[in-house]
């Protein structure tokens, strides 16, 4: 099987099956991060609300399987004079919220399904951000080694020194000077080709939902000029040790170029390694992610860091606000890190070599 | 384990219980040995009923190609097979007149006479023989001593487990494991305890001196990457004579060195030899080598011994076609031969599965027949001589045309077993 | 093969060059000519220690080496590992930047080649290398292996007339080289794992001979194979050798397999050649004391070879970073110049020199050897167990004196003085002077031949033809008084230098 540079021999395939026959938790992996990616997808058609529906009559209603008792003030007159009477409601779960509401009464569940959108989205961009400037950047130090790789390296060796979100900060600052528009909205197809209304009609669940979904364009651009060092140190050590394989050099002797050594032999021998690397990073950017639009920088509004943010005032009251979302990113950090574990066993290069005596 | 019953005439093999008959002056008598890895592929034959016989003070040569077994059958002697590999059978018969007196009414089958066959006794007994009894010297020497410890203090605690040993040699059992978890804690707790003490130490700056270490004093105090590969094998040899052992394993001693430090070597193993009368087992797959240092060889090949006696008999009256072959594959350093004649095809895989019942040659063999199509015994090769034993038909009968397989049978029967 | 050709277009004189192969090397002009190649990589040499003020230091993997390769010949590099064969055949096929030296391939400089060239250069020149592991590319099939070199040299030129795509063209062609290298067509989609290391061998041999070139470097190609493999391989080599006029440059270790397969030998020691010479030559008289000990130790597999004792050379190959001066070889060999003052048997001046290197060396300290001492202070032990460590006892006369000198000097705790005073006494013209190649076929570069070279470079007809015949020249301006035999005038000479060299100690 061969993507572009990438071929997967049949005995990578076997070992990819044999690992995760062999692997309860690899399973669990799959089946986590294939929830998280079906719900991003069909997050139109499967979301039991407009997840930016507002129904103040149905704030904060608990999660399915709790009450809340919620303490109702009302000022009344009581012979005739006015009195603030104090009583304690229950506040019973309904199966049209699962998850319970928010503040503003928009449900959880909902809310839930579109922030994994906007995760994965800023997972992946960022990610395959990350791993093109990443690796290029450590072929071409790895590669040619001497003063390209002291420049290189070094200026990774400072963007490691800071606190990722420090510097994530920083260049969100940076470039939203030079790009008005932190995030770009568009149009969601499942919604405007009227599929999702179709469906949605069919199977009996509320139709208006929102024509477009936003990009938080700043916030990938930032996660992937936080996260590329690491694909750059992996790609340089990767390319430090291919150059000096034999068949490096022995593609030199017939007169290939650089170029065509460094994506025809350079490249796939290092893959490996850098697409186990990259299922790791999209978690780390997932929790990047979760953590700027926690702080505020994210320019959407359907994602779990803020509805986390929203939920922090309300943890006392209402703990499902802020704890829905919460174990939304735990699940789906889980699952990519065991997808992770299974590819790097799997793949390890230990594996493929000789098995001698 | 059905091991098919070896039919006639195996030269000097035991059957049963005990006694083998051979030779007094037999130091190491080996009968039947086989060793398995049990690997996800398949199992694997590494060795595959061997028999061999080491005497006292000569130098045994094991020689065969890679994936021959022969590494795997040293690991065998001394009872170092990791898992997933294992020693399914076979006897390892070690002269030691007060290990079988001790062991003579506790375990009456593993003693016999003088002799005690290591496999039956108890895992610390075997154990403790590992210095005294055995010892061994592998081919890389960088990655058999650790880089972090220098190489006096190494040698140094090989003295010291085998001085502890001698101490107390009658409780075998308690040898090695006086080092126990509180010891553990003290030299975690005060790291500079060191692990030997100063006669130990002094011992090694002796041994250091014996195998040729200039400076041995200095060096000992340094690490095993300031050491040259040569001085490094030197210093690994030295180790392995802590326990002055009555015969010493060595895998390949020279195969990662050049040749004139392959000299100094060898040279220091025929005089530690000579001086301490010690039994060597050399491992090689270099004929050469095998020419200079042994009295008696062994060939291997795919798990057997095919082919051993003394060393003018398998290099000068070679039967068993693979011998040959190997013999007229190399090239003389005093003639430029016009023609090598190479042996054909490649070396099997041992995988169980692919491992017919027959000659495990019989496939590159040029003088493959009908009869090589069964298991084959190990033929006595001379008349009323013993000690020239051959795996081959030859031995028995004449090549004949007549019975000759097709070029083409093992190509085919590969097809027939669906090999792709 | 002969179709495949055709469609390149590429026509050369195969039939004269395969002739070559029995000519004598006298006459033709080299394929390959390597001049003066120096190869040094640098140590400490990163900006962080720019920084620091350290100075990089050196290491001469290939330290001024002399070649010549005549066409349809086989020319063995052979040496210890370190000696820096592998650096010179991937040097002179620039795949590694030389220092400095010339390579001059069919007249052009490789080493000035521009891009275009240097790509129609590696049309001509290819290589194989030693691991069979570590040389083919593991993600691709062994056909993409083979026609690699078509690929990157967009072969062949014109769409075939038999209306195959260039791409089926390139895979016929694949096939047919794992045909000819013994290897089945239908394996043309496995992988490299799939093989064993001569298949995989076999598979590399295909890939250098995919571009039809005229010149092979051949880098230990059988010394990771087992001898029954290794015998087909050389086998193949030979054979495609006569099919194809190839001209080989054989690296190796090995050297019965080098005594096998070449036609003429080259014999490296520390990046230097100190001999050279056709392989019978070579083998049956061998000049330099360095291969007559390789040869010496050499272990051969036949019975008569039981329990000989071997002159084994001692000591270890020194550190490239910073070889012996003068002959680099001085340090092990066993038939070292003594200056013409001093004439002992030759293992204890060994003695005398192991010592004074023990001496010379970073850190040595006396207290070291009063520490092995039990007793307390007693320079008598002292000196007698230096006696004893280094053979000293035999000296006598006048030899004696100045080591006991030394001795007494040094139990003083004058480390310094004590190896001054050994080496104004036995400095060795080895140490003096690096030797030069002599003219002639069969040269040696070695102070015991220097004289052979004076002679031989006065008869004109010699100059042209020699080995090292720039250097050759430079060696015989060195004033050498009337050399009746290698000693005398060798020793003179040292003197002479040693002399001057005491002058400098002075002045300092």
């Amino acid at each position: 099987m061969k993507i572009g540079p990438l071929s997967i021999s049949p005995r990578t395939i076997r070992n990819l099956r044999k690992e995760f026959r062999s692997s309860g938790l690899a399973r669990i992996g799959v089946v986590l991060i294939a929830l998280v990616v079906l719900a991003a997808v069909f997050a139109p058609l499967i979301a039991p609300h407009n997840p930016r529906t507002q129904n103040l009559d149905r704030a904060q209603l608990p999660p399915l399987g709790f009450t809340d008792t919620e303490q109702q003030t009302q000022t009344k007159i009581v012979d005739g004079s006015v009195q603030t009477v104090t009583r304690n409601v229950t506040v019973n779960a309904t199966a049209t919220y699962p998850l319970g509401t928010n503040a503003l009464g928009q449900d959880m569940l909902s809310r839930v399904i579109y922030g994994a959108r906007t995760s994965l989205l800023v997972g992946l961009l960022g990610t395959v951000l990350a791993a093109l400037l990443g690796v290029t950047v450590g072929l071409t130090a790895g590669y040619y080694r001497g003063r390209i790789d002291d420049a290189l390296m070094r200026t990774a060796d400072v963007s490691l020194a800071f606190p990722s979100l420090v510097l994530a900060i920083a260049l969100i600052g940076l470039f939203s000077r030079f790009q008005a528009d932190v995030a770009y909205r568009v149009s969601d197809p499942l919604v405007t080709s009227g599929l999702a209304g179709w469906f949605r009609d069919m199977v009996g669940l509320p139709t208006p939902m929102p024509e477009t979904f936003v990009i938080p364009t700043v916030v990938v651009l930032v996660v992937g000029f936080v996260n590329w060092v690491w694909f750059a140190r992996i790609a340089r050590g990767e390319a430090l040790s291919i150059r000096e394989e034999e068949y490096v050099k022995a593609a030199r002797a017939l007169g290939g170029s650089d170029v065509r050594i460094v994506f025809r032999h350079v490249l796939p021998n290092a893959i490996t390694p850098i697409l186990v690397l990259a299922t790791i990073q999209v978690a780390a950017i997932i929790l990047l992610e979760s953590s700027l639009s926690f702080l505020g920088f994210s320019g959407t509004t359907l994602s779990w860091g803020f509805d986390i943010a929203q939920g922090r005032g309300y943890l006392s009251s209402s703990w499902w606000i802020a704890t829905m979302p919460g174990i939304a990113i735990v699940l789906s950090v889980i699952g990519i890190n065991l997808v992770g574990d299974w590819l790097r066993d799997a793949l390890d290069p230990g594996i493929e070599g000789e098995g001698g005596m | 384990m059905s091991e098919p019953a070896p039919a006639t005439a195996r030269a000097g093999a035991a059957d049963g219980h005990g006694a083998p008959e051979g030779n007094p002056d037999d130091v190491l008598r080996v009968r039947n040995l086989s060793t398995r890895f049990f690997t996800e592929e398949g199992q694997i034959n590494a060795v595959e009923s061997v028999d061999f016989t080491v005497r006292d003070g000569e130098v045994f040569g094991i020689v065969g190609e890679s994936g021959s077994g022969k590494s795997v059958a040293a690991l065998s002697l001394i009872d170092l097979v990791d898992s997933p590999g294992r020693i399914t059978s076979g006897e390892v018969w070690y002269r030691d007149a007060d290990l079988a007196d001790e062991f003579r009414d506790d375990l009456p089958e593993a003693v016999d006479g003088d002799f005690v066959d290591t496999r039956r006794l108890p895992e610390g007994v075997r154990r403790a023989l590992r210095g005294p009894a055995f010892s061994m010297v592998f081919q890389d020497p960088m990655s058999s001593l650790n880089p972090s410890i220098t190489v006096g203090e190494q040698i140094a605690e090989a003295v010291e487990v085998q001085r502890r040993a001698r101490a107390n040699p009658r409780s075998t059992r308690s040898r090695t494991q006086e080092y126990g978890m509180g010891r553990l804690i003290v030299d975690t707790l005060l790291p500079n305890r060191g692990y030997t003490s100063e006669s130990s130490m002094n011992r090694a700056i002796e041994l250091l001196e014996q195998v040729g270490i200039p400076d041995p004093a200095e060096r000992a105090h340094e690490y095993p990457h300031q050491f040259s590969g040569g001085m490094l094998q030197r210093a690994m040899i030295a180790q392995a004579l802590a326990g002055e052992p009555d015969v010493l394993i060595a895998d390949e001693p020279t195969t990662a060195l050049d040749v004139t430090i392959q000299a100094q070597i060898l040279n220091l193993l025929r005089d530690l030899q000579e001086e301490q009368d010690t039994s060597v087992v050399m491992i090689t797959h270099d004929l050469g080598v095998i020419a200079r240092m042994c009295n008696r060889v062994g060939v291997m090949y795919a798990g057997q011994v095919v082919e051993r006696g003394t060393l003018a008999d398998v290099f000068e009256s070679p039967v068993h076609p693979y011998t040959e072959g190997l013999i007229g594959s190399i090239p003389d350093l005093d003639d430029p031969d016009p023609r090598l004649q190479p042996i054909g095809g490649n070396v099997p895989s041992l995988l169980d599965e692919e491992m017919g019942g027959r000659c495990f040659f019989a496939d590159r063999c040029p003088k493959a027949m009908s009869d090589c199509l069964q298991d084959i015994p190990e033929y006595a090769a001379d008349e009323g001589c013993d000690d020239h034993a051959v795996r081959c038909v030859l031995a028995e009968r004449e090549y004949s045309e007549a019975d000759a397989l097709p070029a083409d049978y093992f190509d085919r029967n590969k097809e027939v077993r669906g090999d792709e | 093969m002969s179709e495949p050709a055709s469609a390149d277009g590429d026509d050369r004189a195969r039939d004269a060059s395969a002739d070559a192969a029995t000519a004598e090397s006298g006459g033709d002009e080299p394929l390959l000519e390597v001049r003066g190649l120096r190869k040094y990589y640098y140590e400490n040499d990163s900006l962080f220690d720019r920084l620091l003020g350290r100075e990089p230091t050196s290491v001469k993997a290939v330290d001024g080496v002399d070649l010549e390769v005549y066409p349809g010949e086989t020319l063995g590099v052979v040496g210890e590992s370190g000696c820096g064969k592998s650096t010179t055949g991937e040097t002179l096929l620039r795949l590694r930047e030389a220092t400095d030296g010339t390579v001059r391939f069919d007249g052009e400089d490789v080493m000035e080649l521009s891009d275009d060239e240097l790509t129609r250069f590696r049309k001509r020149a290819g290589i194989v290398f030693q691991d069979p592991f570590s040389s083919l590319d593991p993600r691709m099939t062994v056909g993409d292996i083979v026609s690699e070199g078509l690929k990157i040299h967009n072969l062949p030129e014109e769409s075939p007339a038999d209306g195959r795509s260039k791409r089926e063209w390139r895979r016929d062609r694949a096939r047919e080289l794992l045909e000819r290298v013994g290897l089945s067509a239908d394996q043309i989609d496995r992988y490299p794992h799939e093989f064993s290391g001569g298949q995989r061998q076999r598979v590399g041999i295909a890939r250098a001979l995919a571009l039809d070139p005229e010149f092979i470097v051949l880098d230990e190609p059988v010394s990771a194979l087992d001898v029954s493999v290794q015998a087909q391989i050389l086998n193949l080599l030979e054979d495609l050798q006569g099919e194809f006029g190839l001209t080989y440059l054989f690296i190796a270790h090995d050297l019965s397999v080098v005594r096998h397969i070449c036609d003429r030998v080259a014999v490296m020691y520390l990046g230097e050649v100190v001999e050279t010479g056709p392989t019978d030559d070579i083998f049956e008289s061998p000049k330099h004391p360095y291969t007559e000990a390789l040869l010496e130790s050499v272990p051969r597999a036949s019975v008569e070879e039981q329990g000989r004792r071997v002159d084994a050379l001692s000591g270890d190959v020194p550190s490239p970073r910073n070889p012996p001066s003068g002959c680099h070889f001085r340090t092990r060999c066993p038939k070292v110049i003594q200056p013409a003052t001093v004439d002992i048997p030759q293992e204890q001046y060994r003695g005398v020199m192991n010592l004074r290197d023990r001496l010379e060396r970073q850190g040595f300290t006396a207290e070291s050897v009063w520490e092995t001492l039990e007793s307390e202070r007693d320079t008598v032990a002292f000196k007698e167990a230096l006696r004893e460590e280094f053979d000293l006892a035999g000296l006598s006369g006048a030899t004696m004196d100045t080591v006991e000198d030394a001795l007494e000097i040094l139990a003083n705790g004058r480390e310094e003085e004590a190896a001054d005073r050994l080496r104004d006494a036995f400095a060795s013209p080895c140490e003096e002077e690096e030797p030069v190649l002599t003219g002639g076929e069969h040269a040696a570069a070695c102070h015991l031949f220097a004289d052979e070279e004076y002679d031989r470079d006065l008869d004109p007809d010699e100059v042209g033809n020699a080995m090292g015949g720039v250097a050759g020249v430079e060696m015989a301006g060195e004033p050498s008084p009337d050399g009746d035999t290698a000693a005398a005038g060798d020793s003179a000479d040292a003197t002479d230098s040693a002399e001057s060299d005491d002058a400098d100690g002075g002045a300092r």
